[in-house]
């Protein structure tokens, strides 16, 4: 059962991460990713990470509809109506991209994994509140600051209006802003740490092509997402299969969803700044360097 | 009964529920679809409301996609005050501290504002 | 999720779900019909009915080029949502799953409410739909913080996150007692979740339905309801989070929870017809410089006074 679950829900979040450099339609690229999400924490429920589980659905789906509001706000051809490529250096990118599978499931396979050590505590959360409030504060901490400084760069780079409008009529000659537009279970079933690792050498894979062939700084970001679920289901596998006994995978599992949150703001904050100064949002238009 | 098991059977039901209204739809309703354009209180639109859409809170999204990471680690921690004590609530205030300096900052600057 | 589930709950979660989600409709159809001078407000009783019956043999209407699938998942994930979030909520005091994270379950299922209203306005190409379903991102930007906020003070009080904990925890005082704030906030984001009332800004007649608008048929139907379910658990939960859950004197548990949960639900639909409508460009500042705020401190208070 839990094998069936496991595979059926790897299809899905595979599938979903290659749909979204497939469709057409922007809005369905994204949830199309938010699918690929879903699939993920529904894996990580799978293994008794009932918190992480239920955090990377909640955060995922308001990530996923901050990112279509950007997706509508950049793509020119959102909904897809109109035949469109954006890509560079497609072979390339599936060439680097599914050498880099080949290369970690290699790797996956042969490297002998330690035993697992330990057994998952009666209440998971309690065990990661534990660690957060003690031998991981700094983690806590750091990620306070990081927070702090993503809210106002972000906030710096992309609003226009200032402090001081507040009091003043809105003038209507102002021109608008140009935005326009476990070793454990092996006997009942086959999932086991090397599963979960080949499931997120997947998705990693899949978001490296993305990220290397994208044109669109929004899409790239979206192959940046990717690699950061795989790294989620690497993260709740090595907790699981590893190392239960110890709140270090969940810890690494936070920080990879923040990562993203945070990722995700500052992309966010740069490709509105970039669309105001140069009305670019594709990477090629936006070097300054290129000769 | 285990739970999955119960909750796959609930959504089973309400899969079955559904599917009865689209299929009784079906077979009841008049046949064929009226009208072939939005409603524009009769008026004809000019583009595909599937267009590039700007929202003006685009600023807002990014306070609140960094913000909300203080849940994050706020519904581990409501389980152990009672068990680690002063710590743990002197800790979280701290975090959240810097966290709404962030949100003072973004309101001065008027990131809350769009009309 | 390691108790088995008690088969009972399984049959009257549905039954349950559906009745009240029709209470609902039929109290929100008399009060309106008693706004509206109607002799007779009793009658609209059964309006709910009427409307569905219609719903299924109207002629659909249809748009240009819409996204149907997209269209269809927002339309089905209101009421599939609403059921999931349901199964964490103790009847009595069991629930269909006791989720040891069951706070948290509920409030990822309640923000896929995001995803299915916006879905549902983007997917028919129209542009009051479109406009409607951004109106409820804006509306979830406002109102998701608080409404967290709200949600951990209360498991903050219990020191646990399953539903059925949290009732227990208020042997003798109730949460609403002293977390009065949270209990407020919990109520504004239970209309907001639900789009409804004041928070009913993404479906408001200046938009002529919002997200709504394009929907016709058995779509009309399946997203009507699935509001109304909404409405239902969103004041259900209210129950085990700040009322008690299913202790009172005399009567069995699960009939105290069912007591409890109509009268916040008639709440919400009273409160419909009682308040304006929010706009979020004028209310974001006010939920981030007020609401936030106050919630930190209502959560300080709290952490303090469950400190050992």
């Amino acid at each position: 059962m839990q094998a069936v679950a496991f595979w059926g829900l790897a299809a899905v979040a595979v599938a979903g991460g290659i749909a979204v450099f497939v469709v057409g339609s922007m809005a369905r690229a994204t949830f199309a990713l938010l699918a690929s999400f879903l699939a993920a924490g529904v894996e990580l429920l799978l293994i008794d990470l009932h918190y992480l589980g239920a955090l990377v659905i909640l955060m995922m789906i308001m990530e996923m509809l901050i990112m279509v509001v950007f997706m509508v706000m950049y793509m020119m051809n959102p909904a897809g109506l109109m035949p469109m490529v954006m890509v560079h250096n497609n072979r390339g990118a599936l060439a680097i991209s599914a050498g880099v599978f080949v290369a970690l499931a290699t790797g996956i396979l042969l490297t002998p994994w330690p035993q697992r050590r330990g057994s998952p505590p009666r209440d998971v959360t309690f065990d990661l509140g534990q660690a957060l409030m003690g031998p991981k504060m700094l983690v806590m901490m750091v990620i306070g600051v990081a927070i702090l400084a993503t809210m106002i760069a972000s906030v710096v780079l992309a609003t226009h209006r200032g402090r001081y409008d507040r009091h003043v009529r809105f003038d209507r000659a102002e021109p608008e802003p140009d935005l326009d537009p476990a070793r454990g279970p092996r006997r009942r079933c086959r999932v086991t740490l090397e599963t979960f690792l080949l499931l997120a050498a997947a998705l990693f894979a899949v978001g490296l092509y993305g990220a290397l062939s994208q044109q669109s700084i929004v899409m790239v970001m979206m192959g940046l997402e990717l690699m950061v679920n795989g790294v989620l289901i690497a993260g709740g596998g090595f907790w699981y299969y590893v190392a239960p006994g110890t709140a270090d995978g969940q810890v690494l599992v936070l920080v990879a969803i923040t990562v993203m949150a945070l990722e995700m703001a500052m992309g966010f904050a740069v490709v509105t700044a970039l669309f105001r100064a140069r009305d670019v949002d594709v990477t090629d238009d936006a070097g300054d360097l290129k000769g | 009964m285990q739970p999955y098991l119960a909750v796959l059977i609930l959504l089973g039901s309400l899969g079955i529920a559904i599917a009865a209204v689209y299929i009784l739809s079906r077979l009841l309703a008049v046949p064929g679809v009226v009208g072939v354009g939005p409603f524009l209180s009769g008026g004809l639109p000019s583009e595909h409301a599937v267009s590039r859409f700007h929202v003006r809170w685009y600023a807002v999204t990014m306070v609140f996609l960094a913000f909300d990471m203080e849940m994050v680690f706020m519904y581990p921690w409501a389980l152990v005050v009672a068990s680690i004590g002063v710590k743990a609530v002197v800790e979280m205030f701290l975090f959240l501290g810097l966290l709404m300096v962030g949100v003072v900052y973004a309101w001065r600057e008027g990131a809350l504002r769009w009309a | 999720m390691r108790e088995a589930t008690a088969v009972w709950t399984v049959v009257a979660l549905p039954i349950l779900l559906a009745g009240l989600a029709f209470a609902a409709a039929a109290f929100n159809s008399v009060l309106r019909a008693v706004g509206a001078g109607h002799p007779e407000p009793a009658r609209a009783l059964t309006d709910p009915l009427r409307e569905a019956a219609r719903s299924l043999i109207v002629q659909r209407r249809g748009t240009l080029a819409p996204d149907r699938l997209l269209t269809r998942i927002g339309v089905i994930s209101l009421p599939v949502a609403a059921l999931l979030a349901a199964v964490v909520v103790p009847i009595g005091t069991e629930p269909v799953a006791r989720l040891r994270i069951g706070v948290v379950w509920f409030n990822a299922m309640e923000v896929a409410v995001w995803g299915a209203v916006w879905l549902t306005g983007w997917g028919v190409n129209s542009a009051y739909a479109l406009i409607g379903g951004y109106r409820f991102i804006a509306q979830g930007l406002a109102y998701e913080l608080p409404h967290m906020f709200a949600l951990i003070t209360a498991a903050l009080g219990a020191g646990s996150l399953d539903l059925t904990k949290v009732a227990a925890a208020q042997d003798g005082l109730w949460f609403v007692v002293w977390m009065p704030v949270a209990f407020v906030v919990y109520l504004f984001s239970a209309l907001a979740m639900a789009f409804w009332g004041p928070l009913g800004h993404p479906v408001a007649g200046d938009l002529a339905g919002g997200a709504a608008v394009e929907l016709s048929g058995p779509d009309r139907l399946v997203f009507l309801a699935g509001r109304y379910m909404l409405l239902v658990v969103a004041a259900a939960v209210a129950v085990p989070l700040f009322l008690g859950g299913g202790a009172g004197p005399l009567l069995p548990a699960w009939t105290w929870s069912l007591v409890k949960t109509c009268a916040v639900l008639a709440a919400l639909v009273w409160a419909r017809h009682r308040l304006l409508v929010l706009r979020m460009d004028r209310f974001m500042e006010l939920s981030w410089m007020v609401l936030i705020p106050a919630m930190l401190l209502q959560a300080l208070v709290v952490a303090i006074v469950v400190l050992p």
